[in-house]
């Protein structure tokens, strides 16, 4: 079967993130494996997500039973708010903005610009 | 949010920045206005220097706020900012201190969205949710919950000092300038086009199956005004990116000393 669209719920978010979220969802997208960033690699306990998943860290070579209670429900994060006072751009930002170019633009932007430029092609040089 | 204007700006009167019983204060009021008893338990300070201001967990439903970033934060404000007088000057340190924690106040109130309110927003938070982005930081500038936090918490200063916009000269525009830098967060020049941050969150997460749920339609530029899609972190054209940026740029080289970063 299908994964289901939002026009399967007539448009009801929460229903439709309800399913998203669902052990149904998972069997409906035919997962036979699902693995993670982390090496962290899930497998339905009889075919069935409904039924639970075992999980095996292939970094660590940790096995968790499909029966342990982790199996179910999902991991809570913490969200934090991380201080970055400045606007980061890039070299290929910079360009395309035209600031280089720009007398409007603070000469700093310029300056930082092209000690950035000399100092790559430098590196660059030395190898 | 009256009540937490005049603390505001009885301190800023003085001279005085918000100390940690304003803080407590201006959180429990928050949590009240915005009926969020059930998200929010507990408050806690430390003194730890990192990089995080502040942080909320949903586990434990608590607020943890990072004195001496706080502080940083302020010294940085207090040497980089140009061209304002002293009232504005403090005002804006203190608006940057509710900043930090209407940021994490609307973290709490996303899990009230999340399962309370039927809007896509709340679908966003909650595929958000499915992204274990704990560990890797590279995912920060582009997590939809940290985007919203940040946008959203600078909407409500911005109609906060709405009202007594009459007294103030150059801070509306420095508030403005901070939230246009929010909402260009996430969002890259690249090879003639510009990466839409919501891709590159569950693209990076390892969740990109689930972006089929926010049917992101080539016509969602005729779908959802430029502030919306700001918001979400959906497709912005190459024009939009240009204004947006060249009019960030050019406020913050107005307003601030070295506040750009080339890498």
């Amino acid at each position: 079967m299908a994964v289901k669209t939002l026009a399967d719920f007539d448009n009801d978010y929460q229903a439709y993130a309800d399913y998203l979220e669902s052990a149904e969802c998972t069997n409906d997208g035919e997962y036979d494996v699902i693995a993670d960033q982390y090496g962290n690699v899930y497998t339905p306990t009889e075919g069935d997500w409904t039924k639970g998943h075992g999980h095996k860290n292939e970094n660590t070579n940790y096995d968790r039973p499909s029966d342990s209670k982790d199996s179910y429900g999902r991991d809570w994060k913490n969200p934090w708010l991380k201080y970055a006072g400045k606007l980061n751009l890039t070299l290929a930002e910079v360009e395309f903005l035209g600031l280089l170019h720009d007398d409007k633009q603070n000469n700093q932007v310029k300056v930082f610009a092209k000690k950035r430029q000399l100092s790559k092609k430098n590196k660059f040089k030395v190898k | 949010m009256e009540n937490i204007l005049k603390i505001i700006y009885d301190k800023t009167l003085n001279n005085s920045i918000l100390n940690l019983k304003d803080i407590e204060k201006i959180l429990e009021l928050l949590v009240i206005e915005k009926e969020l008893n059930n998200y929010i338990l507990n408050i806690n300070v430390q003194n730890i220097r990192g990089i995080n201001l502040a942080s909320y967990s949903n586990y434990t439903k608590k607020i943890t706020i990072y004195a001496d970033m706080i502080h940083q934060m302020i010294n940085d404000i207090e040497n980089s900012i140009l061209n304002i007088n002293d009232f504005e000057i403090t005002l804006y340190k203190n608006l940057s201190i509710l900043q930090v924690l209407l940021h994490e106040i609307e973290h709490a109130n996303q899990q009230k969205i999340a399962y309370n309110e039927n809007s896509l927003e709340a679908l966003i938070i909650r595929l958000s949710y499915l992204v274990k982005n704990g560990y890797d930081e590279k995912l920060y500038e582009y997590c939809p919950e940290e985007r919203l936090a940040e946008i959203k918490s600078f909407e409500e200063i911005i109609s906060l000092i709405g009202n007594i916009n009459n007294k103030l000269t150059v801070l509306p525009d420095i508030i403005e300038t901070e939230k246009l830098k929010r909402q260009l967060g996430g969002y890259h020049y690249r090879n003639f086009f510009v990466s839409v941050p919501i891709v590159d969150y569950f693209t990076i997460g390892n969740k990109k199956d689930l972006l089929a749920a926010l049917e992101l339609s080539s016509n969602i530029q005729e779908k959802y005004e430029l502030n919306d899609r700001f918001k979400f972190g959906f497709p912005i054209s190459v024009s939009e990116y240009s204004i947006s940026m060249k009019k960030l740029i050019l406020s913050l080289n107005t307003n601030f000393n070295n506040r750009i970063n080339i890498k």
